[in-house]
């Protein structure tokens, strides 16, 4: 053989063996640089630095009260008009409240928001007659108009079956009854004595379920206001003395939350349901919408500032023009837990679906899935079909149950294509069905007054879900960081707050959270990437505007928030979408957050805090879903956590799940059970629901 | 040369469809495996398992291929070999980077491993053995079929237990298929050009027919077991497979009432190949 082909059989030779390795190292293997990248100091933020004795109060409860009836007086949202009635003011926005008739006569969704309003005013003006006679007329045709539950005839466009919904739906009826009970209600054909028979029981099994089992919508910063109304409804209006005590139980428990999980005026813990207009904001001239818990947390408890009261809050305002008065136990719980050198909290929220038997429910009956609807678990696994069945009885609409009248063809072509019961196809697709189902959430909140550290634990890891945020690291009102795996089935402005849940893993200061999902049915695939266009990363919310400084090198990113500081590592290479927005390409990834302050013994400095952390050992081991990780925290010792299994801080076991109902220095309540105690500084504040008796001791 | 005869000659169908076997076994066993996990897989598995069943392809050329005279330095069957030990080898790299920098489990390169001390051993000795042609129907039929377990074990270990019964399917009808090939070119007393004995020279036609019927009943037996076992779709599985099982049963009565020695019969190969056809079928829609 001649030279030439020894020399062409070396070329092809090398072009085989070299060509895919250096394809393999140039395109597979991303390049790790080490890149450095500083923000310009921020000094625009030295107006908003606080400390957190800011955000308590000087105020009691009773001037708290005052200071929100004046401004709900100013205020001319139709919850203000309450405030009016209360005070006997006559300047009425019939606008508003005409425009609130209309919607409620046309029942449009959210309807029951507004029902609740206009009897709260109906209550407040008996015997003053201040109300003008014809709006009175309106709003007593609308009431008596009104659909008060799925059950009863006639159109309608109305969610019924949130955990928020429901209890509003049961307030206004019981109301609406107490207020005509011996009217005819056309639309049910029934008497008002009726409805309040009708309710009553509905009322008490809401309640129940809250005191035993806690929320299903947990910890959200939306809808937990909305619960406060049509419970503060219950507390002044109802005439069942059980139904009024155990309603101000509750209450008392959401005060109970809101003490032990704000961190200067943020709600800073994992949502059951939230938006990102709740969450995101783009600069300091473009601030997240305030929490809808806000303004009642501060009336309640004193926590947060006076600045952020607007009067038109409907919690805040029911709170102000009604009897409710804040335990003064859980407003020095706020105080004390807002300046302790470290606090920790837990507590569970909520069953798992498969746990329905245990706790009594099962999976078939119109109460059952009363109980679970409201859980956003239609489609569960063993719900589905029922739901379905249901939905037919009375002519659902399939949108207000399924969120989207598409899924229910789906399930359908599902169903046929794998020749399975409905109930089996969403056992097979349960990552999607069960995801969304807002099951028990056991929620970790580590709080020092420099940070907050808090979300829930090993939640629902690799499902998708619909509204939640599963954690959140908080410095001060606007520099809080969290992470999301949006998914093709989250809405386009809930891209930080719905998606693929990861698994968080959280000790004191320092967070594991990582993504993956599994592989789903081709069926699924194929909705999700060529119907849904699923996105393919996961991102952080890291406001750069909010921190005096940040910094990142190579895939640490780093800010300082007066003397707090973040570490945000991510295992994938992160790239900056905008000053707020971290991505990382890839549904499988791992974030690392370590939080820290200049109180900690063991930073000197934010530099030192950053050069810590960048020399502290990080080994992640690929596995088939999820990962191997073993941090070596500089405040926290060696971590290690996996996709399945528990954590580690240096070789102890972590608690992560299943956590009782609460558990903090002030109460320790067996979950499942429905007495809370509380104690603190010589105070006990008992909740008996099996008794309906609410009792505050001094010990 | 015609495209014909080199899809012949080089059995590219071979290639394909041990491409796409290897795609229903990452298909088959990725349930429990993350999305992003299961597309690497889904990419870079048929990448590497093509260069192995090329290099396969290629090992069996080389052991049919006539032996020619060793005074030049460069033969015909030198570059073979050395084409496919280069395949191989690029294959090992690719999946050794896969392996060391992805975390993928080590089976993946130790699998490739066993196969490449196989390979040297065809190499080295498989030309030496008279009856050679049961090693060449053996590398055939593995190659077509084990990429179904490969690349299951791509995703995760712990392969579902259907999908070695996939395998044993498909491996018992290439190579029934193989050796019915073999009793085609015996019966019809064509030319071996190879220069070496067919299976059904070595075992005699008859006996050959039997192992043929024997092994379509066993591929039968392959195909109804997984939907015992639990399959992921055993809806969609069931029709095709029916479908399937019945034009083997065919083929396999046929094969019985036949006498090849007399007469070769063209139509109990059409049927195992429509059969492979809807295996394919079958084991793509149990993965749905």
């Amino acid at each position: 053989m001649h030279m030439k082909k020894y020399i062409q059989l070396i070329i092809l030779v090398g072009i085989l063996v070299l060509m895919p390795i250096i394809i393999s190292v140039t395109i597979l293997i991303p390049l790790d640089t080490g890149m450095s990248k500083d923000g310009d100091i921020n000094d625009d933020l030295s107006d908003y630095a606080h400390p957190s004795s800011y955000y308590i109060s000087n105020l009691n409860f009773t001037e708290r009260k005052d200071l929100y009836l004046d401004s709900a007086n100013k205020s001319s949202g139709l919850d203000a008009q309450c405030a009016k009635v209360y005070l006997n003011e006559t300047n009425f926005n019939e606008v508003e409240i005409n425009g609130s008739i209309d919607k409620i006569n046309e029942r449009k969704d959210t309807s029951d928001f507004d029902m609740n309003s206009l009897l709260r005013m109906m209550y407040l003006d008996k015997g003053k007659y201040n109300i003008p006679t014809n709006l009175n007329t309106s709003i007593r045709e609308s009431i008596l108009n009104f659909k008060y539950w799925f059950t009863e005839p006639g159109p309608d466009e109305m969610i019924f079956w949130t955990e928020n919904h429901m209890i509003l739906f049961h307030t206004a009826e019981l109301l609406a009854g107490q207020l005509f009970p011996d009217s005819n209600f056309p639309n049910s054909n029934m008497t008002g004595i009726e409805h309040v028979e009708h309710a009553l029981p509905l009322i008490n099994r809401w309640l129940d379920w809250r005191a035993e089992l806690g929320f299903a919508e947990w910890h959200s910063n939306i809808y937990y206001c909305l619960d406060l109304t049509a419970l503060l409804n219950l507390v002044d209006f109802a005439e069942n003395d059980t139904i009024a005590t155990k309603a101000e139980m509750i209450v008392d428990l959401i005060g109970f939350d809101l003490a032990n999980n704000y961190y200067k005026g943020v709600y800073a813990t994992a949502h059951g349901r939230t938006e990102d207009e709740k969450q995101v904001g783009t600069a300091i001239t473009d601030l997240p919408e305030e929490e809808s818990t806000v303004e009642p947390a501060w009336l309640m408890l004193g926590i947060g500032s006076e600045e952020i009261i607007s009067g038109g809050n409907s919690a805040a305002v029911f709170i102000s023009t009604g009897n409710y008065s804040t335990p003064k136990i859980l407003e020095d719980i706020a105080n004390a837990t807002a300046n302790a050198d470290e606090y920790i909290h837990k507590s569970r929220n909520n069953i798992d679906i498969s746990q329905g038997p245990d706790y009594g429910f099962g999976y078939e009956t119109q109460s059952d899935l009363m109980f679970w609807w409201p859980m956003s678990a239609p489609a569960g696994p063993n719900i589905l079909e029922s739901s379905l069945d249901l939905m037919n009885t009375y002519n659902l609409a399939p949108k207000l149950i399924f969120n989207d009248e598409a899924f229910v063809d789906l399930f359908e072509i599902g169903s046929t294509i794998y020749g399975s019961s409905l109930n089996d196809l969403s056992a097979r697709i349960k990552d999607i069905t069960q995801g969304v189902a807002l099951e028990t959430a056991n929620t970790y909140t580590y709080k020092t007054p420099y940070y907050q550290l808090s979300g829930v634990q090993d939640h629902q890891k690799g499902m998708n879900g619909l509204q939640e945020l599963i954690w959140q690291a908080c410095l001060d009102k606007n520099a809080t960081v969290f992470t999301s795996s949006p998914s093709g089935l989250s809405a386009s402005k809930q891209q930080f707050t719905s998606g693929w849940k990861p698994r968080a893993t959280l000790h004191k200061n320092v967070g594991i959270i990582q993504y993956d999902r599994r592989a789903q049915s081709l069926f699924l695939e194929l909705v999700l990437e060529l119907l849904l266009a699923e996105p393919s990363y996961t991102h952080a919310y890291f406001p750069c505007w909010a921190f005096n400084e940040w910094n990142q090198t190579g895939k640490w990113v780093f800010g300082r928030r007066n003397d707090s500081y973040i570490a945000l590592y991510s295992y994938n290479s992160v790239e900056w979408k905008s000053n707020y927005k971290l991505r990382a390409e890839g549904k499988k990834n791992t974030w690392i957050v370590e939080l820290g302050s200049n109180n900690d013994a063991q930073f000197n400095s934010y530099e030192d805090f950053m050069n810590q952390i960048l020399n502290a050992k990080i080994e992640i081991t690929e596995r088939s879903i999820g990962y191997d990780i073993i941090y070596d925290s500089p405040s926290q010792g060696k971590i290690k956590v996996g996709w399945d299994g528990p954590m580690y801080a240096n070789n102890q076991k972590v608690d992560l799940d299943p956590y009782e109902r609460f558990e903090n220095p002030f109460c320790n309540q067996t979950f499942g059970t429905m007495k809370t105690v509380i104690e603190y500084n010589g105070q006990r504040l008992t909740l008996d629901f099996v008794n309906a008796n609410k009792t505050t001791e001094v010990i | 040369m015609k495209i014909k005869t080199f899809v012949g000659k080089y059995q590219l169908i071979n290639w394909f469809k041990g491409t796409i076997f290897l795609i229903i076994g990452v298909l088959n066993s990725r349930f429990d495996v993350g999305y992003n996990w299961f597309i690497d897989n889904l990419i870079l598995g048929p990448t590497l398992y093509f260069l192995v069943i090329v290099s396969g392809i290629l090992l069996v050329l080389f052991l049919k291929s006539p032996q020619e005279s060793t005074e030049r330095k460069l033969n015909k069957n030198k570059v073979i070999k050395i084409i496919s030990i280069v395949i191989f080898l690029v294959a090992y790299g690719i999946s050794a980077v896969y392996v060391f920098y992805f975390d993928r489990n080590i089976f993946v390169l130790i699998i490739l491993g066993i196969i490449g001390v196989f390979w040297g051993f065809s190499f080295l000795y498989g030309n030496q053995w008279e009856e050679k042609s049961i090693l060449i129907n053996v590398i055939i039929g593995f190659l077509v079929s084990f990429g179904l377990i490969y690349g299951a074990i791509l995703n995760n270990v712990s392969v579902p237990i259907y999908v070695y019964f996939f395998f044993m399917g498909v491996f018992t009808l290439q190579f029934s298929k193989d050796i019915l090939k073999s009793c085609k070119k015996t019966a019809e007393k064509r030319t071996n050009t190879e220069e070496y004995k067919l299976f059904a020279e070595i075992v005699t036609i008859k006996k050959a027919q039997h192992i043929v019927l024997l092994l379509q009943v066993l591929t039968i037996l392959f195909l109804v077991i997984p939907f015992i076992t639990g399959i992921y779709n055993s809806f969609l599985y069931l029709i095709p497979m029916i479908i399937g099982a019945i034009l083997i049963g065919i083929a396999a009565i046929l094969n019985y009432l036949y006498n090849f020695e007399e007469e070769y019969k063209g139509r109990v190969f059409i049927l195992l190949r429509s059969g492979m056809l809807c295996i394919i079928i079958a084991y793509f829609f149990a993965s749905i």
